[in-house]
């Protein structure tokens, strides 16, 4: 909450210039179903910690969650300031139709447009954490079974309903050859020979999304895994081969327990197929080479990035996370919450008096003001100082 | 030709330029009826721009576009500005801007630019806006040099990237932040401080290593010249571009996905900009404006006031985003700051300020005519006359002012200078508050208690106690709006980083494959007790 002063310049040694800052107002939180806590709520402490009036609106689509939230956690805040609404996309729209000083959108591209749209009538700034299909390079230069135990378990973690998960795999078909025991292997470990009892693996959250997924399966061809039961919807840990770029499956953002693998023949190709593509909140890329994994990060861009394991930034307090392009504007998590609920303004207090200090920015100049003012204003003054 | 008729004879021409609803709107972006335009406002706003329609290219080219000189993007094609566009993303995408070498080089060009086009530059701001040479050179000239010199020197620290902390669970792995371009960007500049306001963003732009357009306004037209034909040459044409034209054309520039969009101009525009912004869920700065209040309080000397408000008030014929807008003040302070106010302006501009070197003009006749209309507002205290032949308004100030007025429910942006009476600072700021948040918000008081008063309880861009807006000029603190001021800030490192995409970076070894297993499942009870402390913030205390 401190003030951050800023540095003057010659004409300004006796005034106080610093950054202060300030709440927005009124600002509305709108969170997905898939991290229905800890979506809704991290934003919510960077919201209040910045002194913000906050609306939540969780997703009606994690029933239990939302139930939560709307009875209990009001109970341990001041209510004056802060309220849950709850609804439908209807609803929503609704909302979103009232003036907020901020809205902090999570969910997909397609809604964060129509967030923004909305938030442009009243000129109000938007963060938006979006999606996208975040790809993962697995170099021929690598340990099979170390890669098939990292990309598994950030891919198959809350059955696939991540953000941030590695969506696609992009890597030789040598490398496929080796990389397909050795997932096959990391499943059954993880999730023992019957995922579907596996205490350790989730489900999808609705029919919908269920049946949207099951849908997918058909793409390419099922390597690994490909069973589902609707009346648990529950989708096997799967991994598809023979992939094409223009199935559904490499299509839309997966956001579930299906991994597909899509075949390049080097790291100069798969470069060239991340960046034919929309710019993805996550990218990964797997090598021994250090070099290799630099050239990725280095010819791409993406929300974040990690080379040679999964999503774990996210849970740094230190960096932040945030999209680009498609997959969003703006980051939070950590102090970056907090910057991100607070305008900063610029403040700058000058003494009322010593107006004869004041006296040589008057017209009209005389040579030896206009000289002395362009001198004092240029960059070279102030180094004097 | 009128403007409607052009337009749809453009359209009847080529049905590919057929005005969007929104890109309709652009075109009455400026307050003020339609019906005030005056052939010569016409003129003077479509005038080179249209240059190139009138020459018959109008059946090939489509709706207008880029001015056809040397030194200006050539037309071709339905849509003007589909080639300049792809031409910079394929520079963007061959990574030619990345280096800092690159980005240094772009960054003296722009240098040498207003270093040997000084004269040029004033003459042009001198014809636009009748800015006196001295002027030119703090307002604009020295302020965007400053920006450029100060990117330079700072610009290998700011290209690096910056360390995060990490947990217990991840001391082997490297986590930073790296700083990238978006990679194409896209400036929209306003005609009242047109060199500063289009090359100050420029510098955060390039410093950040992102291909840039720049849509100068069309309404400074001396400047436009200068920035279409002759800035050009100082940078790399394949990462740069200048693209011309007046609303429609902003419409139809607007309708193409750019990686940043960075707008100065009004909030109806800015609504407009983000709009087109949001379909391609493009971010955007929209640096807007608003009516920016300044309240005088009764212990103030109000000489020191008059001075510093009508300094800042009249500065470039008051068409600054950030000048004071309106004064609050009571009935008591007010006698004493007019007669204050008058001698200031007549030691400031002379007996004639419209022979004094130092007023500046109305930009066109439309703003003029505008401006004209808003003396009728409550009654003339100080100045009232204007010159339509000079676009001349003499510095003015205005009393008995009614907040249901024209002159206190726009952005004046003009030297004129209403005063609103108040009863005590509660008041005033129970006034601010009732209205949108101004992007500047002045406190005159020689009681700090008041000025902090003023500051804690109202909400702005910036704020000022007893001084006027000095603070832009400085490259360590932003510049930017709240609310209907706009959103996102710049200057100095701030442009850099609104320019730049700040990508979480993580780099594990890839091998240690064993010190991992621990967060694979199954899970012993070990396990999972040793994960949940480990995440919890008190271990990361112990490291």
């Amino acid at each position: 909450m401190k003030d951050e002063p800023g540095s003057t310049n010659l004409f300004m040694k006796l005034d106080s210039v610093f950054i202060r800052k300030e709440p927005f107002g009124l600002v509305l939180i709108i969170a997905p179903w898939n991290y229905p806590v800890n979506l809704v709520l991290v934003p919510l402490v960077g919201a209040l910690a910045a002194g913000n009036c906050v609306v939540l609106k969780p997703s009606e689509i994690s029933q239990g969650t939302e139930k939560v939230l709307a009875e209990v956690l009001p109970q341990y805040l001041d209510q004056s300031c802060f309220a849950v609404v709850l609804g439908g996309p209807q609803e929503t729209g609704q909302l979103l139709e009232h003036k907020f000083d901020y809205i902090f959108f999570t969910g997909s591209p397609r809604v964060g447009r129509i967030v923004m749209t909305a938030a442009a009538k009243h000129l109000t700034p938007v963060t938006l954490e979006l999606g996208g299909k975040n790809p993962c390079y697995v170099d021929d230069n690598c340990d099979p079974q170390t890669v098939a135990n990292r990309v598994a378990w950030f891919r198959y973690f809350n059955a696939g309903q991540t953000c941030v998960a590695p969506d696609y795999v992009l890597c030789s078909p040598e490398m496929q050859e080796r990389l397909l025991p050795a997932l096959q292997s990391t499943i059954t470990r993880f999730y023992g020979d019957d995922p579907q009892s596996s205490p350790n693996l989730g489900r999808i959250i609705n029919q919908k999304q269920f049946q949207r997924l099951r849908a997918l399966l058909g793409c390419g061809h099922v390597a690994i895994g490909g069973q589902s039961d609707e009346s648990d919807r529950y989708i096997a840990p799967t991994v598809l081969v023979d992939v094409q770029e223009t199935e559904p499956v490499m299509q839309e953002e997966i956001f579930g327990p299906i991994l597909p693998i899509v075949n390049v023949r080097s790291v100069d190709e798969a470069i060239e197929f991340i960046n034919r593509r929309e710019k993805p909140l996550a990218l990964y890329a797997f090598s021994n080479s250090s070099q290799v994994v630099n050239q990725v990060l280095e010819r791409t861009s993406s929300g974040g990035f990690a080379g040679n394991d999964g999503f774990l930034y996210v849970s740094l307090l230190s960096v932040p996370l945030g999209g680009v392009g498609h997959s969003g504007m703006g980051r939070y998590h950590g102090k970056f919450t907090f910057d991100t609920f607070s305008h900063h303004r610029t403040c700058m207090l000058t003494p009322s008096g010593l107006e004869k200090l004041k006296e040589i920015r008057y017209p009209p100049y005389t040579n030896w003001n206009q000289q002395l003012l362009r001198w004092g204003m240029g960059s070279n003054s102030c180094t004097l100082l | 030709m009128a403007l409607e008729e052009q337009g749809r004879h453009r359209a009847a021409l080529d049905p590919g330029s057929e005005k969007k609803a929104w890109a309709r709107e652009l075109v009455w972006e400026l307050p003020g009826s339609r019906e005030d335009r005056s052939q010569q406002s016409r003129a003077e706003a479509w005038g080179r721009s249209r240059a190139c329609a009138s020459e018959g290219s109008m059946s090939k080219k489509g709706g207008g576009g880029a001015v056809k000189n040397p030194g200006a993007e050539p037309t071709l094609g339905m849509d003007p500005f589909e080639d300049t566009l792809r031409r910079l993303r394929e520079a963007f995408k061959s990574g030619r801007t990345r280096s800092a070498e690159f980005r240094a080089a772009q960054l003296q060009g722009l240098g040498r630019f207003l270093q040997e086009n000084k004269q040029l530059l004033q003459d042009a701001l001198a014809q636009d806006l009748h800015k006196s040479a001295f002027e030119a050179d703090v307002s604009e000239i020295i302020t965007t040099q400053n920006e450029v010199d100060y990117a330079l020197k700072n610009l290998q620290a700011w290209m690096k990237d910056e360390p995060g902390s990490t947990n217990l669970f991840m001391k082997l792995d490297s986590v930073f932040i790296r700083k990238e371009p978006f990679g194409l960007v896209l400036i929209i500049a306003p005609w009242n401080y047109p060199v500063n306001l289009v090359l100050v963003p420029l510098v955060g732009a390039l410093a950040a290593g992102n291909c840039v357009v720049l849509k100068p306004s069309e309404i400074s037209q001396g400047t436009e010249k200068v920035l279409a034909e002759v800035l050009p040459q100082y940078l790399d044409q394949s990462c740069f571009a200048v693209v011309l034209g007046g609303p429609q054309e902003t419409g139809q520039l607007l309708e193409h996905k750019f990686d940043y969009i960075f707008f100065t101009g009004s909030p109806r525009v800015g609504r407009i900009v983000m709009t087109a912004a949001a379909k391609h869920l493009t971010p955007v700065t929209l640096e807007l404006g608003g009516k920016n209040p300044c309240y005088v309080d009764d212990n103030c000397d109000p000489q020191t006031v008059a001075n510093r408000v009508a300094w800042f008030r009249y500065f470039n014929a008051g068409q600054t985003c950030v000048a004071p807008d309106y004064v609050l003040c009571s009935p008591e302070m007010q006698e004493r700051l007019l007669p204050a106010l008058q001698s200031t302006i007549t030691r400031f501009y002379g007996d004639d300020p419209q022979s004094s070197p130092n007023l500046g003009r109305i930009i066109n006749q439309k703003q003029f005519q505008r401006l004209r209309a808003l003396l009728g507002c409550g009654h003339v205290a100080i100045g009232g006359q204007s010159d339509e032949s000079d676009r001349y308004i003499a510095p003015t100030v205005l009393v008995d002012v009614q907040e249901t007025e024209p002159v206190m429910q726009e952005e004046i942006f003009g030297p004129i200078l209403p005063i609103v009476n108040v009863r005590s600072v509660d008041e005033a700021i129970e006034f601010i508050n009732r209205r949108e948040k101004p992007l500047a918000l002045y406190a005159f008081s020689n009681s700090s208690q008041v000025v902090n008063q003023v500051l804690e309880r109202t909400s702005s861009g910036g704020f000022a106690g007893n001084d006027g807006f000095l603070y832009v000029s400085l490259l360590s603190v932003p510049l930017g709006g709240v609310g209907h001021s706009g959103m996102g800030r710049y200057h100095g490192k701030f442009t850099f980083d609104t320019f730049s995409h700040h990508r979480t970076c993580m780099l594990t070894p890839s091998g240690l494959e064993k010190l991992k297993e621990i967060r694979y499942p199954p899970y012993t009870n070990w396990n999972q007790q040793l994960l949940r402390w480990g995440m919890g913030s008190n271990s990361c205390t112990l490291l």
